[in-house]
């Protein structure tokens, strides 16, 4: 026990050796710690669960998190898309049961309703209306499809001609 | 440095890695964060590793480096949130124990960084002087001396702790 008491000093000083460090957690890891020492074993059991925590294990324990942050994200980039079609085609500013649009109030629910849904009808016609060159694009492509084969069958027309002349 | 080397070498320390990194910024994402970029930098310069000497200490320098780096880029007085939650250590164990071992990861959280960063890689990683030095940048003397301050700080905290907690027993 004295030798123990001896380990301890030195420890709390800064003085140990590595191999009198491992004497002391063996010591707390057994059955039989004095009652004397009973008040540092808080401390060695704080080591052994820092020494086992991994980087992995950590990101398991942590799914709930993971779950919430995806919904985050879905959900700002929703509000993110209603925002900016709100300030893109004169903003129907919704204040409790009202709405003002181009600065004049409108109390009627389902007016203001009518109104967000032409915009919104309006915001999808623009998007339509701007994919519709890239759809375009995609139908002269493929028109030309046949056009393209046209060498092929050039050359192979001549391929005709001179098995028929050769026979 | 080949890939395998690298897996062998510096992946293998990711743990030990992400501990001291979140010792230093006390936040869990943050230190996750923070590993995962100096892994990346460390496999862009992998072929200049072929001549460091200790690998370990090394790529554990770099880590506290970085990690003072992203606290000074914050504020200089800026502390990440604490998200910090400590594993259970048995599930058999009786609670009191099991929360006064938490107790004592949260009092080496609250000592300053140095302090802290000392205690853990010499208690939790058992590293030696010289390496904690060089980590560090300090004399091995003056690790000693952080160590023996953290250990004190410590212990008198515990025993005050535990003297409250008998107190109270003996109350009720």
């Amino acid at each position: 026990m004295e030798y123990l008491n001896k380990i301890f000093d030195k420890y709390f000083k800064g003085e140990t050796s590595v191999e009198e460090e491992n004497i002391l957690k063996l010591y707390f890891k057994s059955d039989k710690v004095a009652p004397e020492h009973l008040a540092y074993k808080p401390l060695f059991d704080a080591f052994k669960i820092e020494a086992s925590e991994t980087m992995a294990n950590k990101l398991q324990s942590k799914p709930r998190q993971f779950f919430l942050q995806k919904w985050i994200y879905a959900g700002s980039g929703v509000a993110a898309a209603v925002l900016l079609a709100l300030w893109l085609f004169g903003s129907p500013v919704f204040q409790g049961d009202y709405a003002i649009v181009n600065g004049t109030r409108i109390n009627d629910h389902e007016l203001a309703q009518q109104i967000a849904q032409s915009k919104i009808n309006k915001v999808g016609q623009i998007l339509g209306d701007k994919l519709q060159p890239l759809e375009s694009i995609q139908t002269v492509k493929n028109s030309l499809k046949p056009a393209k084969k046209m060498g092929e069958i050039k050359t192979e027309i001549n391929n005709i001609k001179q098995i028929l002349i050769l026979e | 440095m080949e890939k395998t080397q690298f897996t062998t070498q510096i992946l293998s320390l990711t743990d030990k890695l992400f501990r001291l990194a979140k010792s230093i910024l006390r936040n869990e994402d943050a230190a996750r964060d923070a590993v995962q970029d100096l892994n990346l930098r460390l496999w862009e310069k992998r072929t200049q590793l072929n001549q460091v000497e200790n690998i370990p200490a090394f790529v554990m320098r770099s880590m506290r480096n970085q990690c003072l780096d992203i606290i000074r880029q914050k504020h200089e007085n800026y502390e990440f949130p604490t998200e910090i939650v400590y594993d259970d250590l048995n599930p058999y164990e009786h609670t009191e124990q099991k929360d006064m071992a938490k107790r004592v990861c949260h009092m080496i959280d609250s000592l300053p960084e140095l302090q802290r960063t000392i205690i853990r890689m010499r208690d939790v990683e058992g590293m030696d002087l010289k390496d904690i030095a060089f980590v560090t940048g300090i004399s091995e003397n003056a690790v000693s001396v952080n160590l023996s301050r953290a250990r004190q700080k410590i212990r008198d905290q515990l025993l005050k702790e535990t003297k409250l907690v008998e107190e109270k027993t003996w109350n009720t």
